[in-house]
């Protein structure tokens, strides 16, 4: 649970300075079959999928980390990553960028993440300001609209852009013959998820977008979350079931007209208080779901 | 059945025709039943298919039409890596891969395929050999693959070799942003040449390939048995024009560089072609007579260099109102 909290304070301090990134911890392993591995680290899960026709990439963590992952992923796939692909901007998915696509790495993300990375459009902390751009080379070179299809070492991978949730450039991946899907951050695995209302993120989006998961996945999908260990279909509808009922609570605040100190001081979310973590707590939670369904 | 013959007879010798452009005068066709029945234009592709493209027209900002037998090829070239438009005949891709090495001092990164037809992404296997990333439509994987049978004359092998298959593929389109360009790949709005067809745009340096959504001042090649429709190249025009600046550069699947008001001279072209055909269709005429009545007699001096060619557009025009 604890490097989650490094993560994504990280994420977060896109914005404060790198400073919760030293001695990131060594990267762990997952074989899920069919050349599928997991690597569990700081920051978001990463996904490798290894073959004859190059190695994919879901997700590349931070900057920092960026050259463990990158000694790791040549380990266990025998090969530097050939394609990339960014879930979305943050930077505990997507702060490796430079360093893969320098190691030959092609890029591949959702418009919205581009504009953002570039600092085309601003993303707004949890301290109001803006983040810095990225760097050039970490800027994705293939951009989509809706989704893409990967053709790869005899599989096929579905990459599909998702509604507003998270932020506003998610995106799922989907390993079609496994039937192995990558989330991004539109699960985290037993845990209030963050909703980045300043990159373009949605509560009620959230929502419907893990509905729309659920509504892909069958009970032998193993599902790899953003943040979290490998999950199920049942899992996923435990996070529904979390989101639904703490999203009531929290309206009924606003309905009763309370301002968020009030309605923070009342502790809506203690029912789903196994779900709080060091980033997200519960208060932090009612935050980001009060500012998020106030009109 | 006799139409349908036919369809599919005249359908093979305008894809053959095309595929001699450039290098010689248009071969005599032959009779439609006979073409029917032949093998493959493939088959029988003529030697100059084994040449390097002949030409090469600078666009500015590094990007280039390369130009030869079959379909124009467009280039990017920078410090980000070669993109590649198309890369025609399977008879010639080492000549062209040498040919662009030559040139550029360097080998493909990025190619993408207008359509699946062999004389633009018939050199696939050749250039994912060497490295190039394929992308293209679904639908181009899918007839390649022969997922989604086709009954094209001229049709390539199908399946494709394994490493001439798109490795990346999209529905509505996908960005590039590499050696200073915006490059933007969208799908035709409705199945036009075939039902993969893409244009491809190069914001910055303003230049805009059509695949064979658009061929300079000749009618259309409808490949019924590729999806193709006539409406879609309506369609697939009009998106062009939304596209194109009036500058813009437009570089066709074949024939020389075009303007913007070319295209609307074939957007017009199409259209009356449609109204002229849709006249006779209303009017009860067999396929034989609305043919026999010339109805595209008003653009074919501009259009119909090819002979027969006003009548095959005709007789496609023809069986798509009468569906």
């Amino acid at each position: 649970m604890k490097r989650f909290a490094i993560g994504l304070a990280v994420a977060f301090s896109a914005v404060g300075g790198a400073w919760a990134q030293n001695n990131p911890p060594a990267p762990k392993v997952t074989d899920m079959g069919g050349g599928i591995q997991v690597i569990f680290g700081t920051g978001g899960n990463i996904a490798v999928s290894a073959g004859p026709d190059g190695v994919f990439v879901i997700d590349d963590q931070y900057a920092n980390s960026a050259a463990a992952n990158l000694t790791k992923i040549n380990e266990i796939a025998k090969g530097a990553p050939r394609y990339l692909l960014n879930t979305h901007w943050h930077s505990d998915h997507a702060g490796g960028n430079e360093t893969f696509a320098k190691a030959g790495a092609m890029i591949f993300a959702h418009e919205n993440v581009r504009k953002r990375l570039t600092g085309e459009v601003s993303s707004l902390g949890l301290d109001g300001k803006p983040a810095a751009a990225s760097p050039a080379p970490a800027w994705p070179v293939i951009t989509f609209h809706e989704g893409v299809d990967f053709h790869l070492n005899g599989a096929q991978i579905v990459v599909t852009k998702m509604r507003s949730s998270h932020t506003d450039g998610d995106s799922i991946v989907r390993f079609v013959e496994p039937n192995i899907l990558h989330t991004g951050d539109i699960m985290f695995n037993g845990l209030f998820p963050v909703i980045d209302l300043g990159s373009g993120g949605s509560v009620t989006g959230y929502l419907e977008a893990m509905k729309e998961i659920h509504g892909m996945v069958d009970d032998k999908t193993r599902i790899i979350p953003g943040h979290g260990e490998i999950a199920t279909k049942a899992d996923l509808a435990k996070q529904i079931a979390m989101l639904e009922g703490a999203i009531k609570a929290v309206e009924a605040r606003i309905k009763a007209k309370d301002t968020l100190e009030q309605a923070i001081a009342k502790k809506p979310l203690t029912p789903w208080k196994a779900f709080a973590w060091s980033f997200i707590n519960e208060d932090r939670f009612t935050t980001i779901l009060y500012n998020g369904l106030k009109k | 059945m006799m139409r349908v013959l036919l369809l599919t007879g005249v359908a093979g010798l305008a894809l053959a025709a095309c595929t001699t452009t450039e290098v010689a005068a248009p071969v005599a066709p032959a009779a439609p039943v006979v073409a029917a029945a032949a093998p493959p234009a493939a088959a029988a592709a003529p030697a100059a298919n084994t040449q390097a493209f002949a030409r090469v027209v600078d666009l500015g900002q590094g990007v280039s039409m390369l130009i030869g037998a079959g379909g124009n090829l467009g280039v990017s070239v920078g410090d980000d890596g070669i993109f590649l438009i198309d890369d025609q005949f399977a008879t010639n891709a080492e000549v062209n891969l040498a040919k662009i090495e030559e040139l550029t001092k360097g080998k493909p990164k990025y190619l993408i395929n207008t359509h699946w037809h062999f004389d633009h992404a018939g050199g696939n296997e050749v250039f994912g050999k060497a490295g190039a990333t394929i992308f293209a439509s679904d639908k181009v994987r899918k007839r390649l693959t022969g997922e989604i049978p086709s009954q094209s004359r001229g049709a390539p092998a199908v399946p494709a070799a394994r490493s001439a298959l798109p490795v990346v593929t999209f529905v509505d389109g996908v960005d590039f942003h590499l050696n200073g360009q915006t490059i933007r790949a969208v799908r035709a709005p409705l199945p036009a040449h075939t039902d993969g067809d893409t244009l491809i745009y190069f914001v910055e340096a303003d230049v805009l390939h059509t695949g064979d959504t658009y061929m300079k001042d000749r009618y259309p090649f409808v490949d019924t048995g590729s999806g193709g429709t006539q409406a879609g190249f309506i369609a697939a025009i009009e998106k062009a024009l939304s596209i194109a600046g009036p500058n813009t550069k437009v570089i066709p699947g074949h024939g020389e560089l075009a303007t913007k008001a070319d295209l609307q001279a074939a957007l017009d072209m199409h259209k009356g072609a449609r109204a002229a055909v849709e006249a006779l269709v209303k009017s009860g005429k067999t396929l034989e007579e609305a043919v026999a009545a010339k109805p595209l007699a008003p653009w074919t001096p501009r259009f119909g260099s090819a002979a027969g060619s006003d009548d095959t557009y005709t007789t496609v025009i023809y069986s798509e109102l009468k569906k």
